[in-house]
């Protein structure tokens, strides 16, 4: 499947993209994904700042990971929902954690969905067939056609 | 100057006695006043007014005696006068201390005296003598009776100014004692009230500021002391007071700085856990995710014994996933804080049950549920104990095609029981004491997989309830847990 959407993916373990790019490919999602190392590689992208910044990068879902250096999971996601263009951007919170305080403050801050990484790289695989399913081919965004 | 309790009840006791001894010396000295004026008006005065009449009778008798005896001519009639007159001069023996002794040897003589003379005239005119002579010796008897009646008055007049004075003596000593008992008993009670007052003011002062300091201590406030007032066993009181109040507030210093490293320790350890739920499960993805690609990519290349041994590595990571989740969630039951309201156990077992039912769709299992059944705890960490029980129950019963378990509680000695039984593969009670022991397991893992560490989370959930928990098992028949939410009647 690859109906052209961009996937933005916010990770800065080499392993962790390894494997996520391995899952997409498995789970038959062929769009194209973007990677960003840290937090404020993914706003520089996003917020389309900074050098080499390509003013026609519009992805269609973002996966952010928390634990990330530089800029905060957290605060990528602040910043998204304070600028007019990136308010309705889907965000995917992808990650290890699965305290109740991170996933209360994801939503506080404005994410659209919580996803927690399983071990068990089958079921990591099954978990992004159904993201890519639903974000990718479902759902709608404003602005969209 | 300041009293303690001990010398002002010594100074009410003292007080007491002084007067005591006061009423007692004035009470003593009236009365001895009285006696004497008592024993003078007995010894003086009564004696005379019982004397005068009887001595004046005697010699009016003894007059007389002369008289008859001269009218009757009879010379033996004067034996009589003689005896009279004895009688009369008797009278006067006793009488020795109420008269002065001059008068009374006055009184002698002149009775003497006339008795002679009265003689003498007496048997000259029974001789029948007449003259000159026998009328000078009457006008001496004469002379001689009217001394001796003078003599007599003047031992029987009585003194009566004396007499009254001795009355009015006596009245106002026992007025004296009177009115010296009045001011005693005044002065006394005036005395006693007031050191009472004063005693109870000072006890009512010290005790209501006692009472105020005990009730700042009791809020937990410890900067201002209680105020000791003077010296006494209640101001020593108030020192103790001052004393336990120092150390009550070192020892909440102490627990405040201890709850602060406390607080900070837990944060660490917050951390720690955080970092450790991140951070350890990703290179287990990765081993786990490479080993599968390893298989997938290697594909029919790979041969049985290689395909299992990255089985194994998959398999390995996903369960020190799980362990370490397991742990996770072991720690935070010690960490989070306890809400203590009103929670149904039925149920929440219901639940439970039925999401069991769910994952293992073609399991027989018979739940005998107790309705009504209610616990004070947390709602969340008591649904963690029910999920953990049931879902051990519900693990080890699996081998059986009709597997029973059963919720429900009971009373034991005023203590509610809560228990969860099976008649699953059971456990060798000589074992029973690692049942809560975290990562120790009495079934291979092959038999029945778990973490080893759900009844060992278990066990804290009910702890931190202030309960017990214990199990009874019999292998191949089954086992319970029975477990108490809150301290019990037999202390821990």
């Amino acid at each position: 499947m690859n109906n052209g959407k961009l996937i933005l993916l916010v990770e800065d373990n080499a392993d962790e993209e390894l494997l996520t790019l391995r899952a997409f490919r498995k789970s038959n999602i062929l769009n194209e994904v973007r990677v960003a190392r840290d937090g404020q590689e993914a706003l520089d992208l996003l917020l389309r700042a900074g050098q080499g910044a390509d003013p026609a990068f519009a992805p269609q879902v973002v996966l952010l990971d928390l634990n990330l250096p530089k800029v905060g999971g957290l605060d990528v996601l602040k910043r998204l929902r304070a600028r007019e263009e990136t308010r309705f951007l889907p965000v995917i919170v992808l990650t290890s954690s699965k305290q109740d305080e991170d996933v209360i403050r994801s939503y506080s801050l404005g994410a659209n969905a919580y996803v927690r990484k399983p071990v068990d790289f089958a079921q990591f695989t099954e978990a992004l067939e159904a993201l890519g399913l639903f974000w990718l081919v479902l759902n709608e965004v404003p602005g969209a056609s | 100057m300041r009293l303690n309790f001990r010398a002002k009840l010594t100074a009410l006791v003292g007080i007491a006695a002084v007067a005591l001894l006061l009423v007692i010396v004035v009470g003593a000295t009236s009365a001895r006043r009285v006696d004497s004026q008592l024993e003078a008006v007995q010894q003086y005065y009564l004696p005379r007014l019982e004397l005068g009449p009887k001595l004046e009778g005697d010699f009016e008798q003894l007059r007389r005696s002369f008289q008859d005896a001269v009218a009757a001519r009879d010379r033996d009639a004067l034996a009589s006068a003689a005896e009279l007159k004895s009688t009369l001069l008797g009278r006067l023996d006793p009488v020795r201390g109420a008269v002065a002794p001059a008068d009374v040897s006055d009184l002698r003589v002149a009775i003497e005296d006339y008795f002679a003379a009265a003689r003498e005239v007496s048997e000259r005119l029974i001789a029948d003598e007449t003259g000159e002579d026998l009328i000078g010796a009457m006008a001496r008897m004469q002379e001689k009776q009217q001394r001796a009646r003078e003599r007599l008055e003047r031992v029987t007049v009585v003194d009566r100014p004396g007499l009254a004075n001795a009355f009015a003596t006596i009245s106002r000593a026992e007025e004296v004692a009177g009115t010296y008992r009045l001011w005693i008993s005044l002065s006394c009670l005036v005395a006693a009230v007031a050191l009472s007052w004063a005693l109870s003011r000072g006890v009512l002062r010290s005790l209501s500021e006692l009472g105020a300091g005990l009730e700042r201590f009791g809020e937990g406030h410890f900067d201002k002391g209680v105020d000791v007032i003077g010296g006494d066993e209640l101001a020593e009181v108030a020192k103790q007071a001052n004393r336990m109040a120092r150390s009550l507030a070192r020892l909440s210093r102490e627990r405040e700085r201890a709850e602060v490293a406390l607080k900070q320790s837990n944060r660490e350890l917050e951390a720690f856990s955080y970092s450790v739920a991140h951070d350890l499960r990703a290179p287990l993805r990765a081993i786990n995710g490479f080993s599968r690609a390893l298989m997938e990519d290697l594909g029919e290349k790979v041969d049985g014994d290689l395909k299992d041994l990255l089985n194994r590595i998959g398999a390995a990571a996903q369960r020190m996933g799980e362990l370490i989740d397991a742990l996770l969630a072991m720690s935070r039951v010690s960490r989070v804080e306890l809400q203590r309201e009103r929670v149904d156990l039925t149920r929440a077992a219901e639940t439970t049950v039925r999401q069991l039912r769910a994952i293992t769709p073609n399991r027989g299992v018979d739940f005998s549920n107790q309705p009504n059944v209610v616990a004070e705890g947390d709602p969340a960490l008591l649904r963690a104990v029910l999920d953990n029980l049931l879902g051990n129950a519900w693990k080890f019963t699996g081998a059986r095609p009709d597997a029973h378990i059963s919720f429900g509680c009971s009373l034991q000695e005023g203590e509610t029981v809560y228990f969860v039984k099976d008649d699953g593969a059971g456990f060798d009670m000589a074992h029973a004491s690692k049942l809560f022991t975290p990562f120790q397991r009495l079934h291979q893992a092959g038999e029945f997989p778990g973490t080893g560490i759900g009844l060992a989370t278990v066990q804290r959930i009910v702890q931190r309830h202030g309960g017990r928990i214990w199990a009874e098992g019999k292998v191949r028949e089954g086992a319970a847990f029975y477990f108490t939410l809150s301290p019990g009647a037999q202390g821990t």
